[in-house]
């Protein structure tokens, strides 16, 4: 880019507002008989917006922006301006959190996902990747070095990431693989996900697909279930849909895309296993016990569940809560039902954990459920009970918090009326056993503490 | 407001900040001011949440955004249609059509450029934050540098132009064309 061309000087003097009349036709002209001159006009206004709007200043938050809507001129115009620019200035800033805050609780931290299972030789690396099960990735671009990692996106989406991989995350709803393979399972209520590689946007449309990046830079797309669309930006011509089973290769360097089967290996399957836990809200099932649960570990506020054992038999009795734990807003609570597990019980055994991130007189509020494929025997919430049923079940290669600042705090804790200890909020924990006998409902609040519990579940027969 | 309303908020801007630098972008890219292309931004926001309806992905709002974006430009420019200061209306559909295909290489250069930033030497790079200062002033910060705001005019376009130069070897080693 010469210094001397004359129509820059024409761009500088548009950019800063002091082009004559006379100059902005001069541009103008350049402007309609050179495709690459207009190339140039619009990134050096690119620059110039993001230098004036702090773009390229801030790091991975998003600042609140204020848009400020035109004074309404009728009652049905204020009722939407008020309401809009409320949500706008004060949401903007969180406006990836699901919920809302109330009674004094804060929201969740800046995070997009969660590592939900990675193979034992997955290795991370970049300044803020995640450091492994249960770690969080928010905007930063991080690096899969080896291994393989599934996360989850708080809008249900799960990607499974093979490495040698480097993945940014702009939103829950657009990512960039700048190298490596990527498979994503998109879930109906996130449809229109993005996956962008250089040179190349895959737009979901309701499907599970893989978009495999490798050395030369060249990206492939395949389809193993619903269709995609996928196209080089560049070349408007080169928009094409694939279906479920149809792979594509697209020369970005040449703006073609070939339809040639690839080789299937290249496109890892993200699991699908129906005997695993389904989990809604901010509940997040781990597919393998995190390497700690101790307070302060992890760096994001979803509740996280993951399995301890999977066949233990009790060795004495214990006593477990079993439906509607706790009713939030009930003047008159009923007293959970109070069950006993005899010795000789067979269980399989969970464990719910839920730290905010930081720690302060305001509650952090996460909520959600997890259904299981068997019933449910019963909730061990009582500290006591948790440490009389630590020897047996807990997970070896995690490390449990020992202090007893892991209690939750119920209106009844286990079956005894606990009602003058309530969150800093004065709001209690709830823990719920559906209807359904498998499925557990919480809505938990932590300031200061951590919240743990068991779930025990029926073990296989035998 | 009631449950639906609060989803729609939420689903809304959600959608809205997800595409609002692009949209912004794209605006600033077709209007010569600043604070004109903030105005136009104002209307294409409070257009975009009265007529928000049900979009089935991301994807579709963007298209639809961009559409609204563009009407609200070629519409403002119509009221300025005497002003010789302002590009014709041919020009303007040709430059939003190549800025909307352009839109994730153009974010994606938003994101180089924090890298490029970070390169610029020190003396460049307090320029630039000076200049771009909420509030600041061209010919302020002339007087109080001793310079001619003309002078600093040109020196924040050869920033400018160093900046794009990096961006594009940034994006160029990722594989954009």
């Amino acid at each position: 880019m010469s210094n001397l061309d004359p129509r820059h000087d024409w761009l500088r003097q548009y950019a800063d507002g002091t082009a004559s009349a006379e100059t902005t036709a001069q541009l103008e002209r350049a402007l309609r008989e050179d495709a690459a001159f207009r190339k140039l006009f619009l990134e050096y206004l690119n620059v110039d917006l993001a230098l004036s709007t702090g773009a390229a200043h801030v790091e991975s938050e998003p600042e609140a922006k204020v848009v400020q809507f035109p004074k309404p001129t009728r009652r049905v115009v204020m009722a939407w301006a008020a309401a809009a620019a409320v949500v706008l200035l004060a949401g903007l800033a969180a406006f990836w959190f699901s919920g809302r805050p109330k009674h004094g609780t804060e929201k969740a931290g800046p995070y997009l996902a969660i590592v939900i299972d990675q193979t034992p030789e997955a290795r991370w690396s970049g300044a803020n990747a995640p450091r492994g099960i249960g770690h969080a990735l928010g905007r930063e671009r991080c690096r899969l070095e080896n291994g393989a990692a599934t996360l989850h996106l708080d809008n249900g989406v799960e990607l499974l990431l093979r490495g040698p991989a480097e993945l940014q995350l702009h939103s829950v709803d657009h990512g960039t693989l700048y190298r490596g393979q990527l498979s994503a399972r998109v879930p109906e209520g996130a449809r229109g996900f993005r996956v962008d590689a250089p040179g190349l946007n895959v737009v979901d449309l309701g499907t599970e697909f893989s978009v495999a990046v490798d050395e030369s830079g060249q990206p492939k797309v395949h389809v193993f279930k619903g269709k995609v669309r996928a196209a080089l930006p560049s070349v408007p011509a080169s928009r094409t849909e694939l279906m479920a089973g149809e792979s594509a290769r697209f020369d970005v360097a040449q703006g073609k895309v070939s339809r040639a089967p690839e080789d299937r290996a290249l496109f890892p399957a993200l699991e699908d296993d129906a005997r695993l836990p389904r989990t809604t809200g901010q509940v997040r099932y781990l597919r393998r016990a995190p390497e700690s649960v101790r307070a302060g570990t992890f760096e994001h506020n979803a509740i996280m569940i993951f399995e301890e054992q999977a066949d233990v038999v009790l060795p004495e009795d214990v006593t477990v809560v079993r439906g509607a734990s706790n009713q939030q807003d009930a003047p008159e609570p009923s007293v959970p039902e109070k069950v006993t597990l005899p010795a000789g019980t067979r269980v399989r055994s969970y464990y719910v954990h839920f730290d905010r991130v930081g720690k302060g007189a305001r509650d952090v509020e996460s909520k959600g459920s997890i259904t299981f494929d068997r019933p449910v025997l019963g909730m061990v919430i009582p500290f006591i009970a948790l440490k009389q049923t630590n020897p047996w079940l807990c997970r070896a290669g995690t490390a449990y918090e020992a202090a007893l600042n892991v209690t939750l705090e119920m209106r009844f804790l286990g079956w005894k009326d606990y009602k003058r200890n309530p969150n800093t909020s004065g709001r209690f924990d709830e823990v719920h056993l559906g209807a359904d006998g498998r499925t557990v409902t919480m809505d938990l609040l932590t300031g200061w503490a951590v919240d743990q519990f068991r779930v025990l579940v029926k073990a296989d027969e035998k | 407001m009631t449950d639906h309303d609060d989803s729609r908020h939420e689903m809304f801007l959600r959608l809205y900040a997800a595409h609002e630098p692009a949209l912004r972008a794209f605006v600033r890219s077709l209007v010569p001011m600043v604070a004109d292309a903030n105005d136009v931004m104002q209307e294409v926001a409070v257009v975009l949440w009265q007529k928000f309806g049900e979009y089935a992905t991301s994807e579709d709002f963007r298209r639809w955004a961009f559409g609204v974006a563009r009407f609200k430009v070629l519409s403002w420019q119509r009221d300025r249609m005497r002003d010789r200061h302002i590009f014709g209306t041919d020009l303007t559909e040709l430059l939003a059509t190549e800025a909307e295909i352009d839109a994730s290489r153009l974010e994606r250069q938003r994101e180089a450029l924090r890298h490029c930033l970070e390169k610029l030497p020190v003396e460049q790079r307090q320029l630039v934050d000076s200049a771009y200062a909420p509030g600041s002033r061209i010919d302020e910060l002339a007087r109080r540098t001793g310079q001619t705001a003309m002078a600093l005019y040109k020196r924040l376009h050869r920033i400018r132009m160093a900046l794009v130069e990096c961006t594009r070897n940034v994006m160029l080693k990722e594989g954009w064309s």
